[in-house]
């Protein structure tokens, strides 16, 4: 029992205890914030009871009263708040989505360039991502809008681009796929024939490789798709090629200059920073897959497509994962060109209602679902092919 | 030969492998036309490069009415400030220079070598025809620099003060831009700081006062001794690292009146707020992928020797963990700089709403290329100058060489 009492004398008092501590310290910080946030929450409310309005979701309900220029899905102005909200969610997604897949691309391009061995390739892929990197991407997609499609001839003297593509003021017209009641019958079929080709190249030609037995489906279906095409007393899907009419184009795809330059500009930014991510990963493959590769006698295409790239893209993903979310963020500039996006809705209903603090919250949900739903995505690729270790 | 390459003592050329002399021609074909790829690369790169060229200089010398930039410079630099105060200006780049100088002149480095281009490119620009004023101003602030970069040289014991001064200065600066200075020099509204002016004020002062903000945040995630802190920490960063800047200054603009009580702040301020969070939470995730790199055996190391946590963090694992952020903090702060041009949400105007200001002047209508030109030239100088600094910065640390 003497030795019990001992060790507490040399045990440290409880204000040195570091384990005490650590609780006193965390419950100081947790009543430091909750003191903190109740005073936010008190004024927040003291200013609304002064306001006359109340916390709460139910304005969203209310008639909207304001156009919205263009969408992807139908609105008329006296729907509901909510229905604007969708149309500018939907805007930002499809900006995002078309902005991500052509910036990727760019960046793949550029990013090659950069590492190739030709020299007038290299640098001048290196001048473009050194002016892009270096220069707000406000300025870009304001550069695009004012001082280059603002600039452009107006409609009835549109550039033409083989008579398909017209760009003009008002943005960029693409011909589109018109499809018929025939599509899906036409679909069916193909598939259908594809499924059995494979299947009997199966079963009567096993020794027939991969490549091979691809070739002859490829065949078989494209033959049944262009039989379909003739056979059928209308075509499956027609191309729609915009046509010019009195005052517009008619048909086709319209894309409108605010969302051509706030495509440009984020593809042309984040397209930049994606040359870096690609050329810093394939940096990162160590030089000695290369030589085993060509050492094991694969040829030069093979090395890049069956060793190179497999690892480069490993390393890749997370770095592009950033980069599509960054993209996404970016989008909320097209308030300063004027695309109907889900930031710019949200602040004409700000304007319109006073209801900041709903709004917010809503913007901020809606953001970190879309960072949420991409990185989830990306994390799913990451999975995939990431090196599998013990 | 054996017993000198087994020598220690070999010169390095000796172990490299020779370099071949090669003519020109070699070269170019080497580098040019190496195969059929290679060939089609340049042909489209130099299609490329000859219709930019030609389409950039038809405009620049045919069309473009550069006049705009040399008429409308007050506008681009300053902005709204009123024209009479704008020596206070004027003073506090020559008070800013001249401690820069002083800086530059005891650590040398690539701070002295941008400070003697600057120097030197002012002195210049002081025998253009800019007005009376701005030249006298000009020659001015080349020699504050000059003369200040001259009385520290080599004063190695000025060092540590040439840091602290700063507390200082930065005050003095604010007091004289803004503050009232006697019936004849009134106070000044903030909302008269634009142009290249607020850009480098928002951004200077988001990065000094989001860095440690950032890294206390990065070392309260990193935390797992303190699980609410860490918590808490990780909530702030990941909720605003979701979210646009363009939302966060929305928010300080609409949202902050609504939870201050009554209490009025000034709108400058309020953005400045926005953009210390965002910087910080940013800045956060790149230290803490420098804590990340810091092996365990360092914490145990400093723990064994007897240093307290607080030790441990301040002496040993910090240092190491800002060292190895260097290349990500600086595009941080290349990202912040650009991000600046943003403040046109909360109506404030920039370097970029300035430019927006001129061209949309029925004066200067159809000069916007011209305009966002020069813009851009301004940002990708300064960018472009960051970060030849922090490659050299990163030379000098040594990093990637171990």
């Amino acid at each position: 029992m003497t030795s019990l009492s001992d060790q507490s004398h040399l045990r440290p008092p409880w204000w040195r205890n570091e384990r005490i501590l650590k609780v006193l310290l965390q419950v100081a910080f947790v009543v430091a914030v909750l003191l903190v946030f109740g005073i936010l929450a008190q004024n927040l409310l003291a200013s609304m009871r002064r306001l006359g309005i109340s916390l709460g979701f139910r304005f969203l309900g209310n008639s909207a009263n304001f156009g919205i220029t263009e969408g992807l899905i139908p609105y008329d102005p006296s729907e509901s708040y909510l229905k604007a909200l969708a149309v500018g969610a939907v805007n930002t997604l499809w900006l995002s989505a078309v902005s991500i897949v052509l910036a990727t691309a760019m960046g793949f391009v550029l990013g090659m360039a950069r590492l190739s061995s030709n020299w007038l390739a290299r640098q001048l892929a290196t001048v473009i991502t050194e002016i892009f990197r270096n220069v707000p991407v406000l300025l870009i997609v304001i550069f695009w809008y004012q001082g280059v499609i603002l600039t452009l001839p107006g409609v009835r003297n549109s550039l033409s681009i083989g008579g398909l593509v017209f760009i003009n003021q008002r943005g960029v017209k693409l011909p589109g796929l018109d499809p018929s009641g025939w599509l899906v019958p036409a679909l069916a079929i193909v598939i259908a024939a594809g499924w059995g080709i494979r299947k009997l190249l199966l079963a009567r030609r096993p020794e027939l490789g991969s490549r091979q037995r691809n070739l002859w489906v490829a065949a078989g279906v494209a033959l049944l798709a262009v039989a379909c095409w003739v056979l059928f007393p209308e075509p499956p899907v027609r191309l729609d090629v915009p046509v010019l009419e009195r005052f517009n184009f008619r048909g086709g795809i319209q894309l409108s200059a605010e969302f051509t330059a706030m495509m440009l500009g984020l593809v042309t930014y984040t397209g930049c920073y994606i040359a870096e991510v690609v050329r810093g990963s394939f940096l990162a493959v160590p030089r000695g897959q290369w030589e085993a590769a060509r050492a094991v006698g694969l040829s030069e295409l093979q090395t890049f497509r069956l060793v190179i790239v497999p690892q480069a893209l490993r390393i890749m993903i997370p770095s592009l994962n950033t980069q599509y979310l960054t993209l996404i963020k970016n989008s909320s500039l097209a308030i300063a060109v004027g695309f109907s996006d889900l930031f710019n809705i949200s602040s004409t209903i700000i304007n319109q209602s006073g209801r900041s603090v709903e709004m917010f919250a809503i913007l901020m949900a809606t953001y970190l679902t879309f960072n949420l739903v991409v990185s989830y995505g990306m994390n799913w690729l990451n999975a995939r092919v990431k090196l599998v270790e013990r | 030969m054996p017993s000198s390459l087994s020598s220690p003592l070999i010169e390095e050329e000796k172990v490299l492998p020779p370099t071949e002399k090669q003519s020109p021609l070699a070269w170019v074909r080497r580098n040019l036309f190496d195969s059929w790829l290679s060939t089609l690369l340049t042909l489209v790169s130099a299609l490329v490069l000859a219709w930019a060229i030609s389409l950039f200089w038809n405009w620049a010398f045919t069309q473009a009415r550069w006049e705009v930039i040399p008429a409308n410079l007050k506008i681009f630099a300053s902005g709204t400030y009123p024209s009479s105060q704008l020596w206070r200006v004027w003073a506090v780049l020559g008070i800013v220079l001249a401690t820069l100088g002083v800086a530059g002149g005891t650590w040398g480095g690539v701070l002295l070598h941008y400070l003697i281009l600057l120097g030197a490119a002012m002195g210049l620009a002081a025998f253009l025809p800019l007005g009376t004023q701005s030249q006298g101003w000009l020659a001015v602030c080349s020699g504050a620099t000059f003369a200040a970069i001259a009385l520290s040289r080599g004063r190695e014991s000025w060092r540590l003060a040439s840091i602290w001064v700063w507390a200082l200065i930065l005050p003095l600066c604010l007091e004289l831009l803004l503050g009232n200075l006697g019936p004849n020099w009134p106070a000044v509204r903030t909302e008269q700081l634009s142009g290249l002016l607020l850009t480098l004020i928002l951004a200077a002062a988001a990065m000094i006062i989001g860095f440690p903000i950032g890294v206390l945040l990065a070392l309260g995630r990193a935390n797992r001794a303190l699980p609410v802190i860490r918590i808490f920490c990780t909530l702030v960063i990941e909720l605003v690292r979701g979210v646009p800047l363009t939302t966060i200054l929305f928010a300080a603009w609409l949202l902050v009146p609504f939870f201050l009580g009554g209490i009025s702040v000034n709108l400058i301020i309020r953005a400045e707020v926005a953009f210390i969070l965002f910087t910080a939470v940013y800045v956060a995730e790149d230290v803490r992928g420098g804590l990340q790199s810091i092996p365990l055996g360092q914490l145990e190391a400093a723990r064994a020797l007897g240093l307290n946590p607080f030790q441990v963090t301040a002496l040993v694992i910090l240092p190491q963990a800002l060292r190895a952020a260097v290349p990500a903090l600086v595009n941080e702060f290349l990202t912040l700089f650009k991000d600046t041009s943003l403040v046109f949400i909360v109506g404030l105007i920039d370097l970029l709403q300035a430019g927006r200001v001129v061209f949309t002047n029925p004066n200067w209508l159809g000069t916007q290329r011209e305009v966002l030109f020069f813009i851009g030239l301004i940002y990708f100088i300064c960018c472009f100058a960051m970060a030849y600094a922090a490659q050299q910065v990163e030379k000098a640390l040594g990093l990637g060489k171990r």
